[in-house]
């Protein structure tokens, strides 16, 4: 037993049954993995994924047809099942489709999770990245409300442009754990690039 | 070994928001050493995909963490980037409850020279490796001039085993060029070896194009043949092109070497990682 074990014990016991885009549940001496868009088809019309690297791979295509580099994306395909054969196996299985997931959620409830907001992590930023750190505040909320969300990315967020928190928003309501960003990925870093790029040439603009 | 059963491994990769096969060594590497039972917990980072380097923390019961970037070369990521995020100022480093062990990235290991031997012999399939011109091909930039030095010393390390005709570096972004690997090689049988760790755009498409293999097809790697086509004919020569380094799932091995390599030089010293100012 571990402490993400315990947590995901604790979890099924208070009604807990999915994460993002997957069900799971207790079936004999093992546990059931798949889509919750899959929770009323029979386990027969499904494809059993027989190890973790064929669930890792179910992740990477998205059902648009794009590679999902954002694992809170709301686009995993539906159709398989897994069967994890301890929790431990479960907690792992649940962590290559979401990554960190179970580990987050037990530093949130520990409360040993830290959090950064989006300024400060620009405000680390070196090399191609460096000058993310211009953005303005309103190009930052912009971006963040556009990508921050399903489809994109389903996560809660535990910061904003410039605050940070150690609790979600909101309690999580069985059955549905919750995906935590704990700080803004580089995916969103990245994405700051362009806007500072607009930004600047528009004040250039601006000034001739 | 049973010094590690109570200690973490992580493996630090790169990743790709732009190639669905990046991170693919990086987990190949890790179920390697996992499925060996040495450490209590085996996990992977990346600074392009998840978990992130900022999650890696939270992944982990073990108290005792050591860190290998499954890196190339020593620079900008492993020197300033990775322990940036790490928050790592010194080689062994207490923060957050937890001792974290910076060892060297898989790259610079002298073990290395095997690996890349043995891509060499298996991919140029019944060529006479005397014959033929072996070429060791990086990114290159000029930005740092530590990311060529791994190429260097591994060159000059097969050059000392004598076992090709000549031994060659190229790099794509700077001299001397691999688009040049024909007016270079003086055998009629070259080899190329792309020294990466992930079969990404520079080795499925950008090089193969430099070469003169193939046009620009945009691509995903695993949805392209450019390794099963060997031998190439081009130029009056026959071309073998190999996959990357990286994709060697035995470079799990490397990584257990840079952690022993880590514990002999490393271990119970002060050592400061430098960082830039």
């Amino acid at each position: 037993m571990s402490i993400y074990t315990d947590y995901l014990t604790q979890s099924m016991q208070n009604g807990f049954s999915q994460i993002g885009q997957v069900s799971f549940k207790n079936h004999h001496d093992h546990y059931i993995i798949h889509h919750q868009s899959d929770n009323e088809s029979a386990i027969s019309e499904l494809d059993l994924l027989s190890n973790e690297e064929e669930l890792q791979a179910i992740t990477v295509w998205g059902t648009d047809g794009e590679y999902r580099f954002l694992k809170g994306s709301t686009t995993l395909k539906s159709g398989w099942y897994y069967i994890a054969n301890d929790l431990e196996n479960l907690v792992s299985a649940l962590q290559v489709i979401y990554p960190a997931c179970i580990s987050l959620l037990v530093a949130h409830d520990n409360k040993t999770i830290r959090s950064q907001s989006l300024f400060a992590k620009l405000s680390r930023q070196t090399g191609m990245y460096g000058r993310t750190k211009n953005i303005s505040q309103d190009g930052a909320t912009k971006l963040i409300a556009e990508a921050c969300k399903a489809p994109s990315c389903d996560k809660v967020c535990l910061w904003t442009y410039d605050s940070e928190h150690t609790q979600m928003p909101n309690t999580p309501i069985a059955p549905q754990l919750p995906l935590i960003c704990q700080e803004p990925c580089n995916h969103l870093v990245a994405s700051c690039r362009p806007i500072v790029k607009q930004e600047w040439e528009a004040s250039q603009a601006a000034q001739a | 070994m049973e010094h590690y059963k109570n200690k973490g491994l992580l493996i630090v990769g790169h990743g790709s928001t732009e190639n669905p096969d990046s991170s693919k060594p990086y987990l190949d590497h890790a179920h390697y050493i996992k499925e060996q039972g040495i450490f209590k917990e085996v996990h992977c980072c990346f600074w392009k995909e998840e978990p992130s380097l900022r999650e890696a923390d939270y992944l982990f019961e073990s108290d005792e963490i050591y860190v290998v970037p499954d890196f190339i070369s020593e620079g900008y990521f492993t020197q300033e980037v990775i322990p940036r995020e790490l928050e790592l100022h010194n080689r062994t480093e207490e923060r957050h409850g937890k001792t974290y062990h910076y060892c060297d990235p898989v790259g610079i290991h002298p073990s290395m020279t095997d690996r890349l031997l043995e891509r060499a012999d298996k991919d140029s399939k019944d060529e006479a490796l005397e014959n033929c011109t072996l070429i060791v091909v990086g990114h290159g930039t000029g930005l740092n001039k530590n990311s060529i030095k791994s190429i260097q010393d591994q060159v000059e390390l097969i050059k000392k085993t004598g076992k090709f005709h000549t031994v060659l570096e190229a790099y794509m972004e700077q001299a001397p060029f691999i688009k040049d690997w024909s007016e270079m090689s003086p055998t009629q049988t070259v080899i190329v070896v792309p020294f990466f760790i992930a079969d990404g755009l520079h080795s499925y498409q950008d090089i193969p194009v430099m070469l003169g293999m193939q046009k620009d097809e945009g691509l995903a790697a695993s949805q392209k043949s450019v390794f099963r086509n060997n031998p190439y004919y081009l130029q009056s020569k026959t071309l073998y092109f190999c996959s990357s380094i990286g994709t060697d799932p035995q470079l799990g091995e490397v990584i257990l070497e840079q952690v022993r390599h880590f514990d002999a030089n490393y271990l119970n010293k002060s050592v400061s990682l430098a960082l830039p100012v």
